[in-house]
């Protein structure tokens, strides 16, 4: 199996190279006979694509994903989350396809669960789920090394900085705790995977709305290329004198000039090389006869959130895919809110609402163009936050915590399941490092690896791309539990 | 075995020593007496300078002219024979001879077997200034020795500093009328004090006297003794001033403490008011360090100023470019002085009000009636947002508002949250706190803030209440933990000049833990609101004794315009430990929940070690600079502006030390490929607007047109002439006067983008905006700017618009400044065209393109414009201006 794939790299690499060497002859052929013969060198069925979805600010995942039933499980969230727990009837209850591993106290050994629910918000989540579509990873969160309760309580093991913080768990998780931020894995994975991104013109590190460090890359030859929510902006009335003055002057902008001069210019060039491709993307799309629109209204998600835009977005970008763009694109978005100190349970309500709405439309559309199995998504926080409230009312809400509920979605997940550990919720011991800041039981960089190995990264390759790993045990060993891809 | 080793090789060499000193191979030694004679000693000086500052150490020479062995020399200190001089104490300096670093004692020693010593005098850098003072050594008689005569003794000078330029001390004044004196009379004073405060020059220009003038002298404050006469008239250049004791003092260095202190003044005698007319403090600008003299040109000025006024205001205007270059020398040697009356001037001039400025607006976009129901007035958050435009852009107290964008850009809230989008007047009111706290201290201005409820809804300390175990709840840590990470001393400790310090595993030191932040959440329960009003329709202001009451904002919105007070039962008064700075840990005792005034002292208590923890000032200084200069600056640079910050924020002194810094005024930076900033978005427009005169036709004021309606506000006197209302709307240029995505602001301070800048460890925090999207979006906004009739807050709200007409209510740009500079050029079409793109380069971007004619901007500019008819031309270039990439930096 990977011997078949190696040797496809290889194959596309040349094929790149040919293509390179030769661009005048293709041009001299016509467009037909390039999209002719690329179509007899790819494989139509190797795209793969990650849709990173950030939820920022520190989702309160714990609301997320609930315990049920008459167990410990389920007293331990009643007794602690006070005034901001959820009353078992509102919540949509999960199907497990096997047990969920639950901590015990000690390291090693777990016990199981069965009764979990999604928020009462989040149906669709919860269908997703039951189809197998959807997994949760427990408990995920920024580590160094595997650390427990006295290890924390006596800092005898090298804690990740700056804990807590939204700024340096954002970037520890879209990196690595292990060292200061110089990458995002998602760029530097995107660098590891270049001889399946050929395309000269549009960088396979898409973000939609801004720039984030997840896409930062090592060497920064490859850039990441920012679309606005609605697609590629184009330029009103850009022709005549107007556009000779301003390409004479982004020319004359060269290596002696001031170096933010030459930071815009080089912005500047890659919108205008992406964008005809871009605008090709979305034309061969809405070809297709998708209602994207339609489709997402459908499942509840309003026109007007920045989500469904930048959503619809990317899987625009999916579908109007040609075979000579970049196979393994990296698309980044992030959902703003998650906050929530206060309000939570009204906010956080809203937000899983949008959640669910973002998740069951983007779905859909990818089932309606045929991609659901080429699109890993992830979904994923800074961190959780408290278990314990910072009230007694429905004004309340919780602060800064550790480990959280990570999600995967697509074709390709084992879904219907919680992989990792989940926590036993009891305060003041086992994973507490105080008002139920959970300590992680799954470090986010085993998780990350799991799907950037699904990418196309060799395991052989995964320590370097996360120092880390090599302080746990590994992703792909059964102990992990991290085994969400069929 | 290794000392015998090293023994040998000593006598080795002092026996090779002494047979070359022989004179020749084959001299005879010269035969000694067989008693030993008394030998001559003498004193000579090597180095007679010591200097406090870079530990410049003084050295001489003790001889003797024979005899092997050891020698006692007795010695007597003294100082200057003249009293009116400095003469230094033994708290002064050290004595140590160079050889072992022995310190000396009451007598010298010659070790045998030397032949001299050398002492070396090093001066104990304290903090106060002094006078050069004299240290005089003088060998006494010992039957030991003989003395040389006329070597006997040698005199040193301590100084505080050597005479470098860099080395000044700068004292500035302004010329205004004396007490009791009715007069337009004005000027600027400068005396450069040099190094060893021994003397300085004095220079002085002034104008506008009601009467000739008779005399000028030097005076005590507040006695008004004369203390020099300048024996000359009118303007003073570089006049030197020696600090000779006059009036009532008898030594230089009680001249020089008064000069500190402040308590003298010039002042200029006119026949009207023979005991002077106008006059001026001297008064000690620590920040400013004087000019190390370049040959500036005519030029070079220009250019200076145009930099200065885009770094103090919302955009260099023709007149206010006037207003400096006609009082600043060709030379540009007096700019610091008149540059530093400016930033007075501005501090002086009345603050304009984003409230307001809201309700005034509000009033006319909706029924009459402002009790009246929401949904017939236009949103308040909208009106609080366009009002930013025509304080921007008319502002007369442009330094404070540009400050308080910066304040803004630090101590973060955002109308993103629906609370403060329904408050808006609290929003405003939190703009306007600002801003009246912009030249005081910042430990007022992070207590204002923490207090204010608008920062309360948006950081959630607003009802924050004591933890109850028994119930699991605990207080909200989120105000507590970016008041430290964010509004003061960062996550790391830093050096005053900004360095992080690395602790024993050579990671960064951390400033706090969790610990400490559980902690800080706990001094921040029990605020709430203090006001509140009774329901629309009656508008009274009300004291609040609830603490749950909600966040309901009607019309007047009292709850969130006044500060929060403490409820005593929801405050937590335990002791408290929190962050620790060089070791020394903060801990608040219990308080006494049956005293009033006891929270609101434990708060005041934690701002207080808040602002003065040792890398605050670092922290915010950085965060200063890099909103109004560059992005990168020098490590000397933050360490300036730290020391100008303080322990209190003295914001005063921060605004100056930032912008009349060395490193902000070298004009060398014009070549420089890393100083200066990317434009923000909301600054590259308000600079292109308030250039192009911008406006609606709804004047701010009273219309003096009969046909017109104005906004008739009551401040619109606070403003330029001509300011109009500017309804501009939600323009897509990424960034909004307090709207930022988060309190993490709408870029990091040390963002910076892969590529050449992060492989020179460069960051640019203006470029995290400029993404591809956003870049082809700014492109469109001027683009539709410049179609000069889309420009107005979208159609939906027209509805509101019952005073005005919607033609009124269209924001335009004025083409007439290009239009009169294109008829009036004489020439070509090219000349005219290069006259429009001068302009526009000039005023936007301190010349950046002229300087730089090899830059193939400026020449395509110039012939595509040349080439356009009618308002072509003028649309060509400032579309150009605003997309260009030479004009997106401030240098």
């Amino acid at each position: 199996m990977s011997n078949a794939r190696v040797s496809r790299r290889r194959f596309l690499k040349n094929s790149a190279q040919l293509s390179l060497a030769t661009a005048a002859a293709v041009n001299s052929m016509g467009m037909l006979g390039l999209l002719g013969a690329s179509q007899s060198l790819a494989d139509a069925g190797d795209h793969k694509a990650l849709v990173y979805i950030m939820l920022v600010g520190g989702n309160d995942s714990y609301n997320m994903l609930v315990p049920t039933g008459d167990n410990q499980l389920r007293r331990n969230y009643e007794n602690h989350r006070g005034a901001v727990g959820l009353p078992e009837a509102d919540l949509h209850s999960l199907q497990l396809t096997s047990p969920a591993a639950v901590y015990t106290g000690n390291n090693t050994a777990t016990s199981t669960a069965t009764e979990f629910a999604m928020h009462p918000a989040c149906p669709s989540m919860a269908e997703l789920f039951n189809n197998r579509e959807l997994a949760v990873i427990c408990n995920t969160g920024n580590l160094l090394e595997p650390t427990n309760k006295a290890q924390f309580d006596n800092t005898s093991v090298e804690l990740p900085p700056q804990l807590f913080s939204h700024s340096d768990q954002q970037r520890q998780l879209q990196s690595e705790p292990s060292n200061p931020f110089r990458y995002g894995w998602g760029g530097r994975m995107a660098e590891l995977l270049s001889d399946y991104n050929l395309d000269n013109n549009v960088s396979p590190l898409i973000a939609v709305g801004g720039l984030n460090s997840f896409q930062v890359t090592q060497e920064g030859l490859i850039n990441s290329y920012t679309l606005g929510n609605n697609g590629a902006v184009s330029l009103n009335a850009f022709f005549g004198a107007r556009k000779q003055i301003l390409e004479t002057a982004m020319q004359s902008v060269d290596s002696a000039a001031h170096l933010m001069t030459q930071k815009y210019r080089s912005t500047y060039d890659a919108a205008v090389k992406a964008q005809s491709i871009v605008q090709g993307a979305f034309t061969q799309a809405e070809s297709l006869g998708v209602d994207y629109d339609g489709i997402f209204a459908a499942a509840g998600a309003e026109a007007s959130k920045i989500s469904t835009m930048r959503l619809i977005t990317i899987a625009k970008m999916i579908a109007g895919r040609s075979l000579t763009t970049n196979q393994r694109p990296v698309y980044f978005l992030e959902i703003s809110g998650f906050d929530n100190h206060q309000k939570l349970l009204s906010d956080h309500h809203n937000l899983m609402a949008e959640l669910n709405a973002a998740l069951k439309g983007f779905r859909d559309v990818l089932v309606a163009q045929g991609d659901f199995d080429k699109v890993l998504t992830f979904v994923g926080s800074e961190f959780g936050r408290t278990f314990t409230p910072n009230g007694d009312d429905q004004e309340s809400g919780t602060d800064h915590g550790w480990g959280g509920h990570s999600m995967v979605m697509g074709g390709m997940i084992d879904g219907g399941q919680l992989f990792g550990t989940h926590p036993d919720l009891e305060l003041d011991q086992g994973l507490d490092s105080g008002r139920g800041r959970w300590i992680p039981t799954t470090t986010n960089s085993q998780c990350s690896a799991v799907i950037a190995h699904w990418m196309g990264v060799p395991q052989t390759e995964l320590n370097g791309l996360f120092p880390s790993l090599d302080n746990f045990d590994s992703p792909f060993d059964a102990i992990s539990n991290l085994d969400f891809i069929t | 075995m290794y000392r015998l080793n090293q023994l040998f090789g000593l006598l080795l060499s002092t026996s090779l020593l002494i047979s070359c000193g022989g004179g020749g191979g084959g001299a005879a030694e010269p035969i000694t007496p067989p008693s030993p004679p008394t030998p001559a000693v003498s004193l000579s000086i090597i180095t007679q300078q010591a200097y406090e500052l870079g530990n410049q150490v003084a050295k001489f020479k003790l001889e003797r002219s024979r005899s092997t062995t050891q020698l006692r020399v007795n010695y007597s200190i003294s100082g200057d024979s003249d009293i009116t001089k400095g003469s230094a104490s033994s708290d002064d300096y050290q004595l140590t001879y160079s050889d072992d670093n022995s310190t000396i004692g009451d007598s010298f020693e010659i070790k045998a077997n030397q032949t001299y010593r050398i002492v070396e005098v090093t001066p104990i850098n304290d903090d106060r200034h002094e006078v050069p003072e004299t240290l005089r050594f003088t060998l006494s008689a010992d039957s030991a020795y003989s003395i040389v005569s006329s070597q006997e003794s040698v005199s040193l000078i301590i100084s505080d500093a050597d005479n470098s330029v860099a080395n000044g001390k700068v004292f500035i004044g302004s010329f205004a009328a004396q007490a009791g004196a009715n007069t337009i009379g004005s000027g600027q004073l400068s005396f450069i004090l040099q190094g060893d405060n021994d003397n300085g020059l004095l220079s002085y220009s002034f104008s506008n006297l009601g009467s000739p003038q008779t005399d000028q002298h030097i005076h005590l404050s507040p006695s008004g003794t004369m203390i020099k006469d300048i024996e000359s008239m009118g303007n003073l250049p570089n006049f030197e001033w020696d600090l000779a004791p006059g009036g009532i003092f008898r030594t230089e260095q009680e001249m020089l403490e008064t000069l500190f202190d402040g308590n003298f003044y010039v002042n200029i005698h006119s026949a009207n008011y023979p005991s002077g007319e106008i006059s001026a403090a001297l008064s000690y600008q620590a920040a400013i360090i004087p000019e190390i003299p370049t040959e500036l040109t005519e030029q070079d000025v220009d250019q200076d100023i145009l930099r200065f006024l885009n770094q103090a205001t919302f955009g260099a205007t023709p007149e206010q470019y006037q207003q400096l270059r006609e009082q600043i020398t060709a030379d540009g040697d007096n700019r610091m002085e008149v540059y530093n009356a400016w930033i007075d001037q501005q501090i002086g001039n009345p603050q304009t009000n984003l409230m307001g400025l809201t309700d005034a607006t509000l009033e006319k976009f909706g029924v009459d009636d402002i009790t009246t129901q929401k949904d017939q007035q236009e949103r308040g958050d909208n009106i609080r947002s366009d009002s930013f435009w025509p304080m921007a852009l008319y502002g007369r107290d442009q330094l404070r508002q540009r400050m308080t964008f910066a304040l803004s850009e630090i101590l973060v809230v955002s109308s993103e949250n629906a609370d403060i989008r329904n408050a808006y007047r609290g929003a405003a009111n939190y703009w306007d706190m600002l801003a009246n706290n912009a030249f005081g201290s910042y430990r007022q201005t992070l207590e204002d803030v923490t207090r204010h409820p608008i920062m309360g809804a948006y950081l959630s300390h607003l009802r924050n209440r004591k933890a109850d175990p028994e119930s699991g709840y605990y207080p909200d840590e989120n105000y507590a933990r970016e008041v430290m990470q964010l509004f003061t001393f960062g996550l790391v400790q830093r050096r005053q000049n900004g360095s992080v310090i690395l602790g024993d595993n050579n990671l960064p030191i951390q400033t706090y833990d969790n610990a400490v932040i559980k902690d800080m959440a706990r001094v921040l329960t029990g605020l709430a609101f203090s006001h509140f009003a009774y329901k629309i329709g009656n508008g009274e202001k009300i004291a609040n004794n609830s603490f749950v009451r909600g966040d309901f904002a009607n019309a007047y919105q009292y709850r969130w315009t006044e500060p929060m007070k403490f409820f005593p039962d929801y405050h937590d008064y335990g002791e408290k430990q929190l962050f620790s700075d060089n070791g020394n840990r903060l801990t608040i005792a219990a308080g006494n929940p049956s005293d009033p005034g006891s929270a609101d002292s434990e708060l005041s208590t934690v701002i207080q070690g808040l602002v003065a923890h040792s890398s605050t000032a670092p922290n915010i200084a950085l965060k200063l600079i890099q909103r109004f200069v560059t992005s990168n600056p020098s490590p000397t640079y933050i360490e300036r502006v730290a020391n100008a910050f303080g322990v209190e924020g003295d914001l005063n002194a921060t605004i100056k030390a930032i912008l009349l810094d060395p490193e902000a005024r070298n004009p060398a930076v014009a070549g420089s490929l890393t100083f200066g900033k990317v434009k923000e978005p909301v600054l590259k427009l308000t600079a292109l607007l308030r250039l192009l005169q911008a406006g609606s036709s709804i004047p701010l004021g009273r219309s003096t047109d009969e046909a017109i309606n104005g906004l008739d506000y009551a401040q619109a006197d606070r403003f330029d002439d001509g300011a109009t209302l500017m309804r501009a709307g939600t323009l897509p240029i990424g960034q909004y006067p307090l709207r930022a995505p988060s309190v993490f602001n709408f870029f990091s301070p040390d963002f910076t983008p892969s590529g050449v800048l992060s492989r020179n460890s460069l960051v640019s925090p203006e470029l995290q905006l400029i993404t591809e999207s956003q870049l082809f979006n700014n492109f469109n906004t001027l683009h539709a700017l410049l179609l000069n009739d889309q420009f107005y807050r979208s159609n939906q709200f027209v509805k509101f618009n019952i005073h005005f007409s919607l033609d009124q209510l269209k924001i335009r740009i004025d083409f007439s400044r290009l239009e009169d500079l294109w008829d009036t050029t004489e020439g070509s079409e090219e000349a005219k065209a290069a006259a429009v793109v001068d302009y526009l380069d000039f005023y936007l971007n301190a010349g950046q393109l002229a300087a730089a004619p090899a830059n193939l901007t400026r020449a395509a500019m110039i012939s595509n414009i040349a080439g356009a008819t009618g308002q072509d031309r003028f649309d060509l270039a400032i579309y150009a201006a605003g997309n260009a990439p030479g004009f997106q930096l401030q240098k």
